[in-house]
């Protein structure tokens, strides 16, 4: 377990290092923010001191060296859009993102566990299809698609729910359920799919057959050990997490990272980029981590 | 193949398929107007309207006046080239480094696990936008975008089952019998891996379609004036109180299409792989 640990660790820097690197070369080779930053109406020497004072004019890989130097240190530079220490800017906007992606992995969680098991127990039953469509439908749904339906529906027809932006609970409302419904349709397939496999083991048969409750059954017996997967599923979606926050913030105007880090690498605010695919690889890190970790919480077999 | 069409999800699949690349083909014939024809008194119609020449616009047309009909008729020809290229690039890659990760174990084995562990783990939406800020949005851009994605499962896939493949007898008696390497894995290894490739194939396409939709909704597929069902729906955004239509069909194409890949890859396992249930 700890060697697994450890390497996860190891993999930190290597990422951090890999992430950054690809990126950089790719924002910067992609065009000279500094036409992006300066007047229209700027002269050949303005632009050239520009360059010189943003330390553009020296070799790409002078500069991803000293990005990396200042980066150590915490100094991601600052935004040229934002005028505004990039880092401070990017985590910012991080509370919004995380608000967003607790509340639709919440909504995911508490609709899909309680239906992939009865669609499990209850396996050709009319549950079982309502959890096989729900399933069905919600991997094969765009998720700006569901957005825009959602807004046409609860919005437009019935102005329930604001049509965008964020501020009170009802703002949270459609763009948790439009991310979150694509989650719970990948966990209530897991859950039906290995509760399935775990409710045909022997052990569960004999903890029928010495006549424990059926409740127990399902939950100590079999839902126990059907969690190791589905929580495999969660650290995979971790990177889909973001695809869709991007994707549901800029369907909702959603004022989070996901939506900023898209607007910086269009308007190669290069600071801003790179401290978000920073703050970002980490948290898909720790997440990976934790899920480890969660692994040898749950199933002793592993802590030997 | 035949046993395939009978079951009803497999038979859904293939037709829907069928009909996504008989329009994607044969769009231009198909269409009933020119997708890029605007129109600007004719802007904003509701679908089965018709104009004074008796022309009927039966999905309705868009903010330019444009048939959305048509429009989409032509989507679906990015949709299916994307979904298609991807599929082919990143399978024939991440089948060919799994199948040489998974037979010969050593250290650049190791190295090859090691970085597909960290792409998992990276942000590949901010790959992807800083790859198509790079190489701008061309389809070929695009499908690299989605491919390099994608390879990974393919290549966790091939890797796994060569792994076990490697310890049934019909390979170890090859083995002792002195086959070299690469009879062992174009005769051995290889025919046991084409099925599960497929039917990964056949799964990813519909991802495939998802992702370049996000990214044409996300302004970053193929560019305008070129109809995708992704920007189709990003274009509608604007006039979402008025007029549904625009948002609502290229939508419910998508996720038919997905729907029907996901049936027939569904379809497929079930044949190809009986033990799966």
């Amino acid at each position: 377990m700890l060697r697994i640990i450890g390497s996860r660790l190891l993999q930190v820097p290597i990422a951090l290092l890999g992430m950054t690197l690809i990126v950089y070369i790719f924002v910067t080779a992609s065009g000279d923010p500094v036409l992006l930053l300066a007047d229209p109406g700027a002269s050949a020497a303005d632009l050239e001191a520009m360059r010189r004072e943003l330390g553009f004019d020296r070799p790409w890989i002078v500069q991803y060296l000293s990005f990396l130097g200042d980066a150590l240190m915490g100094d991601f530079g600052t935004s040229f859009r934002h005028r505004l220490p990039a880092m401070e800017f990017v985590l910012g906007q991080l509370p919004a993102t995380l608000e967003l992606a607790a509340a639709s992995l919440f909504i995911a969680t508490v609709i899909s566990i309680p239906l992939g098991i009865a669609a499990a127990r209850h396996k050709g039953r009319p549950v079982d299809l309502i959890a096989t469509m729900v399933a069905v439908l919600g991997q094969s749904m765009p998720v700006f698609w569901l957005g825009m339906l959602l807004i046409l529906a609860f919005a437009v027809a019935l102005p329930i729910f604001p049509v965008g932006g964020r501020g009170t609970f009802a703002h949270l409302v459609l763009p948790a359920v439009t991310l979150g419904w694509y989650f719970n349709a990948l966990i209530t397939r897991m859950v039906r799919s290995t509760m399935l496999e775990t409710l045909n083991q022997n052990y569960v048969r004999t903890a029928r057959a010495k006549g424990v409750p059926e409740r127990r059954v399902v939950m100590r017996h079999a839902f126990r050990n059907a969690q190791v997967p589905i929580i495999t599923v969660w650290g995979l979606q971790a990177g889909n997490l973001l695809t869709g926050t991007v994707v549901a913030e800029t369907v909702f105007s959603w004022p989070g990272l996901g939506r900023a880090s898209v607007a910086a690498v269009l308007a190669r605010d290069i600071p801003v980029v790179m401290a978000s695919v920073f703050v970002f690889t980490v948290i898909f890190l720790v997440i990976n981590l934790l899920i480890d970790l969660s692994y040898y919480l749950i199933d002793p077999r592993i802590r030997q | 193949m035949l046993a395939l069409l009978k079951t009803a999800k497999g038979a859904i699949g293939a037709i829907v398929l069928t009909v996504a690349v008989i329009a994607a083909l044969f769009a231009d014939v198909l269409a009933p107007m020119d997708p890029n024809l605007q129109n600007l008194l004719a802007r904003l119609r509701p679908p089965m309207w018709r104009d004074e020449a008796g022309q009927l616009y039966l999905l309705g047309t868009d903010a330019l006046g444009r048939d959305l009909f048509s429009r989409l008729i032509h989507g679906a020809r990015i949709s299916i080239m994307v979904a298609i290229g991807a599929v082919l690039v990143s399978g024939v890659i991440g089948t060919t480094i799994g199948l040489f990760a998974g037979y010969y174990r050593g250290v650049a084995s190791a190295l090859v696990m090691r970085f597909m562990d960290i792409q998992l783990s990276i942000p590949m939406i901010l790959f992807a936008i800083a790859w198509i800020a790079f190489f701008g949005a061309g389809l070929v851009s695009i499908i690299i975008v989605i491919a390099a994605w994608g390879w990974v499962q393919y290549a966790r896939l091939a890797r796994g089952i060569v792994l076990s493949l490697k310890e049934r007898e019909f390979v170890q008696a090859s083995v002792v019998l002195g086959a070299r390497d690469g009879r062992i894995i174009l005769g051995h290894i290889l025919p046991n891996l084409i099925s599960p490739m497929i039917v990964m194939a056949t799964l990813q396409l519909g991802e495939a379609v998802l992702l370049e939709s996000a990214l044409s909704f996300l302004g970053m597929g193929v560019g305008p004036p070129t109809a995708t069902w992704g920007s189709i729906v990003s274009d509608g955004r604007s006039y979402i109180d008025t007029a549904w239509w625009i948002v609502v069909f290229p939508g419910a194409a998508i996720t038919l299409l997905v729907l029907g890949a996901n049936f027939l890859g569904d379809a497929l396992r079930d044949h190809l792989d009986p033990h799966h249930n």
